[in-house]
């Protein structure tokens, strides 16, 4: 069918790639602008922000990985933020079992109690969390981050997982039931198998968040080599405003663990995005 | 079973799985969540500099709701709502542009999701440095002879940059849900409609846009409350809420005032206002757009 429609190019097609392609290179012109500038040396920029640089010249990123400890902020980012999606992935993995397969009295209010929550932007829990954490001398310790990453990302979580495992079939369930497998057994050997797209975009989704996520990052962890690569970045643009290839390379060693992450998680990313979250 | 009728309906007990797999969730919830939601709501009525609290009732309410550059800071939330149907449109034209299969489709649908997967202080940094005074933009504004631009210094070309990267960082999302929308007609009532020479507007208008209303409803109710929330990001490194307050928002303020001013009790009951914001514009959203389209709610 669309071999067929390819053959003859009515006016819509050619005034659609048109559009797109010209739509396609603000989407990326932008990015390369990123790459290329961040090969210049501040002189080079000054000249001309368009030209290609004059060659592979990487002492931008040297310089904003080690003397601006910009490897330290990516490797604080990577540890914490994989930790917290680990578990926040594991226990929604969870509870949308047990909501799903397990009901039993009561279960369906807290469901209902769990999702209301996605709406709850977390503006609200800024300023609560920050004297909470301030009280128990939390503040400048992963373990905040990591606590308040992992409860904002779980309504929406259990909201995902919850309606990917309501379609996973309940005789599948019986039959490793009369075969004696436990409720972990069952989870992990039938659930989380059909379940797979589900949980990975949920995965993907909640990794983003964290990935995007400023204010918290910014307050709850305040020493400049303890901070993750977000907030870090977002500091980096105020010191070394007139830095520009610098600055540039600061925000490609930002991108660049997205980018590999979406490439990883693309096959899955087709059939849970409908109720997924934006940035 | 009872067999005799007069049955008494069976007490579910709880399964022990069940109680193991839901406790850890809900107890961080619990702790992390609707904990610090109770103490927003105190810390709302007192007057707090984080080191010492007094209680003053609705004072901060009052004060706000009586301050005019509240009023004036809701008014820019609701100029930057011009990005809704900014990336609506976009979103949609790409989306329908993809659905058709015009050359390229495959690469398009990949190129124009990049700039989402990008995180807004990237896309904020990015844009501050295109619009910067000497920066590529007003070169090009040079190059036709104009006089450059101080687009960041002035309020209403700040606010054009920032929606500018809002859409760009936005619509690529919105494409692709509406896209997974698009995927589910089906396609021979577009053939039939293409049989009889519809064009393709009226395909769009008449067949597609009505079956994929509740994805449509989903990105707008999305992007609008991102409107209200999640703007710091961007405000923080473009223009710091600058000139003055004329690019500052709702959640940026938030933390202004709490964390510049140390005004946590005023801060809160800003937070809550804006909480019943997202909420009354989610539940108008709702009721406005409702559609009757047969299929099961999520």
């Amino acid at each position: 069918m669309s071999a067929l429609r390819r053959r003859h190019l009515t006016p819509l097609h050619v005034l659609g790639t048109l559009l797109l392609t010209a739509l396609a290179f603000t989407t990326l012109y932008p990015l390369a602008f990123l790459l290329l500038n961040s090969l210049k040396t501040q002189r080079e920029y000054t000249q001309s922000p368009y030209d290609l640089p004059s060659g592979l010249n990487l002492d931008n990123l040297d310089a904003f990985l080690f003397e601006h400890h910009g490897w330290r902020n990516l490797s604080n980012s990577v540890l914490v933020i994989g930790v917290s999606v680990v578990v926040v992935v594991a226990l929604a993995t969870l509870a949308a079992y047990a909501f799903t397969k397990l009901p039993f009295r009561g279960s369906q209010q807290v469901y209902g109690g769990m999702v209301m929550l996605v709406l709850l932007p977390s503006q609200v829990l800024l300023i609560p969390l920050f004297l909470i954490f301030s009280d128990l001398g939390w503040i400048g310790s992963y373990r905040s981050l990591f606590f308040a990453y992992v409860a904002l990302n779980l309504p929406i979580g259990i909201f995902l997982l919850t309606s990917t495992m309501r379609s996973v079939p309940d005789e599948l369930l019986e039959a490793a039931r009369i075969d004696g497998a436990g409720h972990l057994r069952t989870l992990l050997s039938i659930v989380m198998p059909s379940a797979k797209p589900g949980i990975m975009t949920f995965a993907l989704l909640a990794f983003q968040s964290m990935w995007n996520e400023l204010v918290l990052s910014l307050l709850l962890i305040p020493d400049d080599q303890d901070r993750l690569l977000t907030p870090a970045v977002a500091l980096l643009q105020g010191r070394f405003s007139t830095n520009e290839p610098l600055l540039m390379a600061g925000l490609l060693v930002a991108t660049l663990p997205t980018v590999l992450a979406v490439a990883v998680f693309s096959r899955y990313l087709e059939r849970g995005v409908l109720a997924g979250l934006g940035k | 079973m009872d067999r005799n009728g007069a049955t008494r309906p069976r007490r579910r007990r709880m399964p022990w799985f069940a109680l193991v797999a839901i406790a850890p969730s809900v107890l961080i919830v619990c702790l992390f969540t609707l904990l610090p939601l109770a103490w927003a709501v105190r810390t709302s009525f007192e007057r707090n500099n984080g080191v010492r609290a007094r209680w003053v009732g609705l004072e901060n309410y009052t004060r706000l709701l009586g301050d005019r550059q509240f009023w004036d800071i809701l008014l820019n939330n609701v100029i930057f709502l011009l990005a809704v149907p900014a990336v609506l449109t976009l979103a949609l034209i790409a989306a329908a542009l993809i659905y058709e299969q015009v050359p390229g489709h495959r690469i398009f649908r990949i190129v124009l999701f990049v700039p989402t997967i990008v995180s807004t202080v990237v896309v904020g940094i990015l844009f501050r440095a295109f619009f910067a005074l000497d920066g590529p933009v007003n070169r090009l504004v040079e190059l036709f002879g104009a006089a450059p631009v101080n687009w960041l210094g002035e309020g209403s070309t700040a606010m054009l940059v920032i929606i500018s990267a809002l859409v760009w960082g936005g619509f690529g999302y919105g494409m692709v849900v509406l896209l997974a929308g698009m995927s589910s007609i089906d396609p021979s009532l577009h053939e039939a409609a293409k049989i009889d020479g519809a064009r393709w507007s009226q395909r769009v208008r008449l067949i597609t846009l009505p079956l994929i209303a509740r994805p449509i409803r989903f990105v707008s109710v999305l992007n609008v409350s991102y409107t209200f929330t999640s703007l710091f990001g961007y405000i923080f490194v473009m223009t710091s809420g600058g000139p003055g307050f004329e690019t500052t928002t709702l959640d940026y303020f938030v933390y202004n005032r709490a964390f510049v001013a140390s005004q946590f009790g005023m801060a809160s009951a800003l937070a809550l206002i804006l909480l019943l914001i997202v909420l009354a514009l989610t539940l108008i959203q709702f009721r406005v757009t409702r559609v009757d389209d047969g299929a099961e709610r999520a």
